[in-house]
C-alpha cells in the first residue's frame, strides 16, 4: 500500500506537532489538563488534517456536515475530552454526576458509529441490536475506567511508551485489514501521544535541571518531585478510549478487522496503559515487564495475524 | 329565457366535447420495462497511477423504465445497484473497494438513480437519444446528473416471449463529486470514473408490475 513523505507530514508530523504545541501554549493549567486537551486537541486537529490533503473544502464538509460513521469521530473525541476536562475541575461532589454522564456517552458512541449502518437497518434483529449496543458500551466503559485507574500504577513514562506501541500497532493492524483511512487515524493517535508526550519529557528534564541548579540536594533527592511533570496517560483515558475503541469498532464492522484482532487490540491497549493487579511482582522493573509482555504479546498476534493475510493476497 | 338556456346548454356540450376529445390523448398507457436479469452490464473503469485502467462490473441491480412515447415528460428511468456486489476480478481489491476507504457497503449498500425529467434528443439523426436528468445517489451523496440515454432497440426476447427494449448509457463522473476521495491525494486512483451501463427491460402488463425496488 502506498505510504509517502507526504502522508508521514499529514499522519505523523502535524498532529504531533499540533499536539507538541498545545503542550506548550497550554502549559500553565494544570498538568493534567494541559495532557489532556493537547492530546484531544491533537487527535481532533489531527482528524481534520487528514482530511485536508483533499482540500481544505472537504474537510470543512466532512466536519460540519458528517455523513459517514468515521466523520462523527472528531465531535466523539471532542465530548469525551470534554466530560475528562470537566472532571478535572469540577468538585468531588458533583463527581458522580460525570460518571453518569460517562456512563451515558459510551452508550451513545457505539450507537453514533453503528446509527446508518445495514447491520442496525435491517440485518440484525431487536435483540442482536441491543446485545452489540451492550457489548460495546461495556467495552468502552471498561476500557476507559482501567486507563483511568492506571494512574494508580505509577510507572507513567513506560504507560505511555507502550500506549503509542498500541497506537501504532493498531494503525498497522486495521489498515492490514483493509481500511486504510481508519489506520491512518489510529497513526494520528501515535503520532498525537508522541508529540504531547516529547514536550512532557522535554519539560520534565528541564525542570529537573533548573531544581539541580537551585537545590544541591536535587540530584539525589527524591525523583517524585517532577516525576514526570505530574502527567500520566491516564488523563486522557477518554479521547483515547474513545478514539482507539472507536476506530476498531468501525474496522471491525465497516472493514474486515476480524473480531479475534478487534479482541487482542482491545486487550493491549488496556495493558499497556491500563490498571493491573498490584502486588505482583513486587518489584516496578518487574511490574514493567509484565505490563510490557502484557501488552505485546496481543498485539504482536494482531499485527502478525492481520499483515500475514495481508501479505498472501495478491491485492496490495 | 329560452335563449339563455339554449346558450347554457351549448356551452355545457362544448365543454363536454372537449373534454371527451381530449381523454384520448391522456388516457394511453405508458409502457413499463423491469430490468431482464440476464442482460445488463454495469460496467465501471478508472485510471490506476495514471498507467493503466481498471475496470470493475456490479453484478445486482434492479432497473425501471416508464417509456411514454407520446409525453416524453411521462417517461422514467430508476435504477438500484448492490454496492456489494463490485466486481473487479480481484477479491482482494474488491474487499478493499467494499471497506470504507471506498464504496462502504455497510453503511451504504447501494447506488440510486431516479430521474426527474426527461426529454427526448433532437440532435441525434436516426436514433432514440433521452436527455434524462435524475438524481444519482452514490456513497450517501446526491447530485444531479444528465444521461443520454439511447434507446438501441425493441421486440421480441428471446424465443419471442416478452417484448424487450435495451438502452445504452456512458458517461464520466467524479467520485470526490460523492465524498470518494482515498487516494487522491497521490493520484494512486484516478477521481474520474467512466461509466457504461447497458440493460434490457422486459415489458410488463399494465397494473400488475410492482415497484422495481
Amino acid at each position: 500500500m502506498p505510504f509517502g513523505p507526504m502522508d508521514l507530514f499529514w499522519i505523523g508530523a502535524v498532529p504531533a506537532s499540533a499536539a507538541a504545541l498545545l503542550m506548550v501554549a497550554l502549559r500553565r493549567l494544570r498538568p493534567n489538563t494541559t495532557w489532556l486537551l493537547s492530546v484531544g486537541g491533537g487527535l481532533i486537529l489531527g482528524m481534520i488534517a487528514q482530511s485536508v490533503r483533499v482540500g481544505w473544502h472537504t474537510s470543512i464538509e466532512k466536519l460540519l456536515h458528517p455523513h459517514v460513521a468515521l466523520d462523527w469521530l472528531p465531535w466523539l473525541v471532542l465530548v469525551a475530552t470534554g466530560i475528562c476536562t470537566l472532571a478535572n475541575h469540577t468538585r468531588s461532589r458533583w463527581q458522580h454526576w460525570l460518571v453518569g454522564l460517562a456512563c451515558l456517552f459510551v452508550f451513545v458512541v457505539p450507537l453514533r458509529l453503528l446509527a446508518n449502518s445495514v447491520y442496525v437497518a435491517t440485518r440484525w434483529s431487536l435483540a442482536e441490536k441491543m446485545g452489540v449496543l451492550a457489548l460495546w458500551t461495556v467495552a468502552f466503559a471498561t476500557v476507559w475506567r482501567m486507563l483511568s485507574l492506571g494512574q494508580r500504577n505509577g510507572q507513567p513514562i513506560l504507560r505511555g511508551g507502550l500506549l503509542i506501541v498500541v497506537a501504532g500497532g493498531t494503525a498497522m493492524t486495521i489498515a492490514a485489514s483493509g481500511a486504510i483511512t481508519l489506520g491512518e487515524q489510529a497513526g494520528i493517535t501515535a503520532a498525537t501521544l508522541l508529540g504531547a508526550a516529547a514536550v512532557a519529557l522535554m519539560k520534565s528534564l528541564q525542570l529537573r535541571q533548573e531544581n539541580s541548579g537551585l537545590d544541591p540536594l536535587a540530584d539525589a533527592g527524591s525523583t517524585q518531585v517532577f516525576h514526570p511533570l505530574d502527567i500520566d496517560p491516564s488523563d486522557a483515558a477518554g479521547p483515547l478510549t474513545v478514539m482507539l475503541g472507536g476506530l476498531i469498532l468501525l474496522a471491525h464492522y465497516y472493514s474486515e478487522l476480524s473480531a479475534a484482532n478487534a479482541s487482542w487490540l482491545g486487550i493491549s491497549l488496556v495493558a499497556a496503559a491500563g490498571w493491573l493487579p498490584e502486588g505482583w511482582p513486587e518489584r516496578p522493573v518487574g511490574r514493567g515487564v509484565l505490563r510490557t509482555v502484557l501488552t505485546l504479546l496481543p498485539l504482536g498476534m494482531a499485527v502478525a495475524s492481520a499483515l500475514a493475510a495481508a501479505l498472501a493476497d495478491p491485492y496490495r | 329565457m329560452v335563449t339563455r338556456l339554449s346558450i347554457l346548454a351549448t356551452l355545457l356540450f362544448a365543454f363536454a366535447a372537449s373534454w371527451i376529445a381530449a381523454a384520448p390523448a391522456t388516457a394511453h398507457a405508458a409502457d413499463i420495462y423491469d430490468l431482464d436479469q440476464s442482460h445488463f452490464s454495469i460496467v465501471f473503469s478508472v485510471s490506476h497511477m495514471n498507467m493503466s485502467y481498471t475496470y470493475g462490473i456490479f453484478r445486482q441491480a434492479n432497473a425501471r423504465v416508464v417509456l411514454d412515447r407520446e409525453n416524453q415528460a411521462a417517461t422514467k428511468f430508476q435504477m438500484t445497484i448492490s454496492t456489494e456486489s463490485i466486481d473487479t476480478n480481484n477479491a482482494g481489491r474488491d474487499k478493499h473497494l467494499k471497506g470504507p476507504d471506498f464504496f462502504d457497503v455497510a453503511q451504504f449498500p447501494a447506488i440510486t438513480f431516479e430521474s426527474t425529467t426527461v426529454t427526448l434528443d433532437s440532435r441525434t439523426e436516426g436514433r432514440i437519444v433521452y436527455q434524462v436528468t435524475g438524481n444519482l445517489t452514490m456513497h450517501g451523496v446526491t447530485r444531479q446528473v444528465t444521461l443520454p440515454i439511447q434507446l438501441l432497440g425493441e421486440g421480441p426476447g428471446p424465443g419471442g416471449q416478452g417484448q424487450h427494449a435495451g438502452f445504452l448509457t456512458q458517461t464520466e463522473l467524479k467520485r470526490s463529486d460523492f465524498g470518494m476521495t482515498k487516494f487522491l491525494e497521490n493520484n494512486m486512483v484516478g477521481d474520474a470514473v467512466g461509466i457504461t451501463v447497458s440493460f434490457e427491460g422486459v415489458k410488463q402488463d399494465v397494473g400488475s408490475a410492482p415497484p422495481a425496488r
